[in-house]
């Protein structure tokens, strides 16, 4: 497998968005004594989204719109996903170079032969959850596992087996999630999987009263990351961290004043509104941005991961059946440091 | 059974289609009670429509067919009795081909509304008499051509009717089944009594089988026939028959316009 | 018809097993990861060690499609007769229900959810609205292709609407109407797990549509594989169970069973 393979354009629900970051024209000769000038020939990379654009995918937006990826050499294609993309496995087999995916799929596919990597943890806490209606009296996870709603999540998440496990779940009603808020909206009862994010802002945004119980107390992977393949490390380490640093920076500046490139996104989901964009970002930021950091200004280190993170889930992984085997979790993510080489 | 005491009677009957095509124009002629007169023209020459009109399924633009000395139809208007006064047999068999020959064969009856039992066992009766008992619960798939049309006969007779209106029924078969037809048909309409009216193209079928022949030419009728050989005793082959069949031979020519006489 | 043909049955698994054959070397050889496309051996022994929980969800599968196949028999017998009858209805329903067929069953699901909630209901009803466009036509086209000759038989017996569509129109439409069945068959078994992936109950008896779903989403691919195979095994039965019980109706036709009439006019 090499590094650039042609788009992949089997996928019919991905539509493909291109989004130019070329800063000058490209054929001009480079300018002598300036070898950083942008005039240089740029790396082309894909980037695949699991989602539609929204705020969780924030930082890459802005790394295009600043011309962060350009700085870096890269000229970088971001592409919409959606519920049925196959995203660990298209970046796993090479069709594209990076895809946004769950650290549990990383794990899972590695388990399966996919040499998928994970370089970059956008989210530091897991962003997932149940949201609830505010009436509803169920108010944890262990009273939600104990209950009979019905509730909209996709076959096969691995924390159904985690909370299966530790509190039974028998008379729970577990349907497909829509992707939607319509079934939600329509029942008190309902209780449906959540981005933290997404749902509850869009539901604020309408008025609706609603309550998020994270599930990231019993199973907290690294819920958004953004992978690659073992191929294009080994023939690419350079251009894989430049867009690991790339991308932080994005994500630096994103958080910092989210407004600015919020416009950019919704051009390419116009089923969200920017105010809805702006509420995300803020709700987003205290799950991305390390603890240890206290302000965005200066040497981040957003994006970054612990061995012993990734052993936890790969060992949850096991407990639940999934895998086998928690097998080399070192060789599942790759470190980058934050200085360019 | 006895005799018909019904004769088929067409009066002025004139029939033209939708575009103007003339049909039929100002047919007259009766088919006395318990006689068979045969029909003969070329393609095309309206005798198809004069049975069809005198089943009901078409109505004549004027005239009218009577059955004396009851009439059922009144200037082209159907009146159709409860009983059946007359029985159809197409040129096609027209059988059910997902039934059995008994259960086409009492298929009018089954209509009727009359009782199972009894229509099976008036339908055995017509099949035995047809000589069809071995094929009696066989299907249309499994007969020839020519005993399809025998159940067709069949089946036109489970109703004991007084007129029998037979078009061109032998017109599918070869030339060794018409011949057993023919036999079939006489059979049926001595045995029955029936008024019955042929349609035909064969010559020598109606000169063997009629007692009168109407002679078609265009849409009306050219010459009226009776045929000089006593019922009961024709032979295909002698010289009385064929001088017949070459008379009438010379009357249809004339009819169709092929020869001047 | 011969089904009974011993070639036509063997000609068709030989080639099965050349395909699988040819499958399990060309995967062998070409070393393709497993996640991507696992070999039949991978896949059936995968089918093996889970055969409970296929076969639970293959019941599943199967009941909501031969409901919703049953369903959709009655409304398109009884609506195709109504709109062959009549012909008012004929030309202004036909195009309606062309139309109909072209709604993507996917954009739909959806709404079915909503209509009828989760679970059996949707997938029944999924199945029911792809299964029955194909009975409906061919009813309408048995039915209005009636041998003229027949209907004259019964015009000079003086039959009543009813009875000449008891005794001729419906008997005589059989054979369009089990070549529309055989269609609907398959599509049912499509419908039901379009059905369940938006709607199907998870957990231990989940329906074929949610172990598709389940076994991506842990990239089993053998899995998905084996439950992909098992809806093939399921659309396939009812298929060869119309088909059969479809023979058994027109079989006394023989050659008539093309033409009902079994006579050219």
């Amino acid at each position: 497998m090499k590094c650039h393979l042609n788009p992949f354009h089997q996928v019919a629900v991905a539509t493909t968005i291109f989004m130019s970051v070329v800063a000058c024209d490209r054929s001009s000769p480079p300018e002598s004594g300036q070898p950083a000038s942008p005039t240089k020939k740029l790396t082309s990379v894909t980037l695949q989204l699991n989602w539609v654009p929204e705020p969780e995918f924030g930082g890459m937006f802005a790394a295009v719109h600043d011309g962060i990826y350009a700085d870096e050499g890269l000229e970088v294609e971001i592409r919409k996903g959606g519920a049925q993309v196959p995203c660990a496995q298209l970046v796993a087999s090479g069709q594209v170079q990076f895809a946004v995916v769950s650290g549990e799929e990383v794990l899972t596919l590695r388990a399966r032969g996919g040499a998928i990597v994970a370089v970059f943890a956008t989210f530091q806490q897991n962003p997932t959850g149940f949201l609830l209606h505010a009436s509803n009296p169920i108010d944890s996870l262990e009273a939600l596992w104990t209950s009979a709603s019905t509730i909209g999540i996709d076959p096969g998440l691995p924390f159904v087996q985690i909370l299966n496990q530790k509190y039974g779940g028998k008379s729970l009603k577990l349907v497909p999630y829509s992707g939607a808020l319509a079934t939600f909206m329509a029942s008190p009862e309902y209780v449906q999987q959540c981005f933290i994010t997404a749902e509850p802002v869009e539901c604020q945004l309408r008025g609706l009263a609603t309550k998020v119980l994270p599930i990231s107390d019993v199973f907290n992977p690294y819920g958004a990351v953004i992978a690659t393949n073992e191929t294009t490390i080994r023939d690419n380490r350079p251009m894989v961290e430049a867009f690991v640093r790339a991308t932080r920076e994005g994500w630096r500046r994103y958080l910092k004043s989210p407004e600015v490139y919020n416009p950019t996104i919704a051009r390419m989901n116009p089923s969200m509104t920017i105010e809805a964009m702006n509420l995300a970002a803020k709700l987003e930021a205290p799950l991305i941005i390390p603890q240890s950091e206290g302000s965005l200004d200066g040497e981040s280190s957003i994006g970054r991961m612990t061995l012993e993170r990734w052993r936890i889930t790969g060992e949850q992984l096991v407990q639940t059946g999934v895998m086998t085997a928690v097998g080399t979790v070192e060789d599942a993510f790759l470190k980058v440091d934050s200085a360019p080489h | 059974m006895s005799a018909s005491h019904v004769s088929l009677a067409f009066r002025r009957v004139s029939r033209t289609f939708p575009g103007g095509v003339v049909a039929l124009n100002d047919v007259s002629f009766s088919v006395p009670a318990g006689g068979l007169t045969a029909v003969i023209g070329p393609s095309g020459c309206g005798k198809t429509t004069l049975l069809r009109i005198a089943a009901g399924l078409d109505r004549a633009t004027s005239g009218r067919v009577e059955l004396i000395p009851k009439s059922i139809l009144k200037d082209g208007a159907v009146h159709f009795a409860g009983d059946r006064k007359t029985s159809v047999c197409f040129q096609d068999p027209r059988l059910l081909p997902w039934r059995s020959v008994i259960d086409n064969v009492a298929l009018p009856l089954e209509l009727a509304g009359i009782a199972r039992a009894d229509r099976m066992a008036r339908a055995s009766q017509v099949i035995a008499a047809a000589g069809l008992s071995d094929a009696k619960y066989r299907m249309p798939s499994q007969l020839s051509g020519g005993m399809r049309m025998r159940v067709a006969l069949a089946r036109a007779l489970v109703t004991r009717p007084e007129v029998l209106l037979l078009d061109e029924p032998c017109s599918a078969v070869d030339e060794f089944t018409r011949m057993q037809l023919d036999e079939e048909i006489r059979r049926v309409w001595q045995a029955s009594g029936a008024t019955t009216l042929l349609i035909t193209h064969s010559v020598s079928e109606a000169v063997w089988l009629a007692d009168q022949i109407v002679v078609m030419g265009g849409a009306s009728i050219d010459e009226i026939y009776q045929v000089q050989l006593p019922q009961g005793s024709r032979d295909r082959t002698s010289a009385g028959f064929l001088f017949e069949v070459e008379t009438v031979m010379k009357l249809l020519a004339r009819a169709a316009g092929v020869v001047a006489t | 018809m011969k089904i009974r043909s011993i070639r036509t049955v063997i000609a068709p698994a030989v080639a099965v097993v050349i395909a699988l054959a040819a499958w399990e070397v060309a995967v062998a050889i070409t070393g393709v990861r497993a996640y991507l496309l696992p070999g039949p051996l991978e896949i059936a022994r995968t089918m093996w060690l889970n055969s409970a929980r296929l076969f639970d969800a293959s019941i599943q599968t199967a009941m909501a499609a031969t409901i919703g196949f049953v369903i959709a028999t009655g409304i398109g017998i009884v609506a195709g007769s109504v709109i062959a009858a009549v012909p008012v209805l004929r030309r202004a329903l036909y195009p309606l229900a062309t139309i109909l067929q072209m709604v993507p069953l996917v954009a739909v699901a959806p709404l079915l959810v909503i209509w009828l909630g989760f679970g059996l209901p949707t997938a029944i009803a999924a199945a029911t609205v792809v299964a029955i466009f194909p009975v409906l036509a061919a009813t309408i086209d048995g039915q209005v292709s009636v041998d003229p000759g027949l209907r004259e038989i019964f015009a000079l017996h003086g039959a009543s609407g009813w009875t000449r569509w008891s005794k001729l129109d419906l008997p005589a439409s059989i054979p369009n109407i089990v070549t529309g069945l055989r269609i609907s068959a398959g599509l049912a078994v499509i419908g039901a797990i379009v059905g369940e992936f938006v709607s199907g109950y998870g957990g231990d008896d989940a329906p074929l549509g949610i172990v598709v779903m389940s076994a991506m989403r842990e990239a089993r691919t053998d899995l998905v594989f084996g439950a992909v195979a098992l809806c093939a095994v399921v659309g396939f039965a009812l298929f060869g169970l119309v088909s059969f019980v479809g023979w058994v109706l027109v079989r006394r036709w023989h050659s008539s069973a093309v033409d009902p009439s079994g006579e050219k006019s």
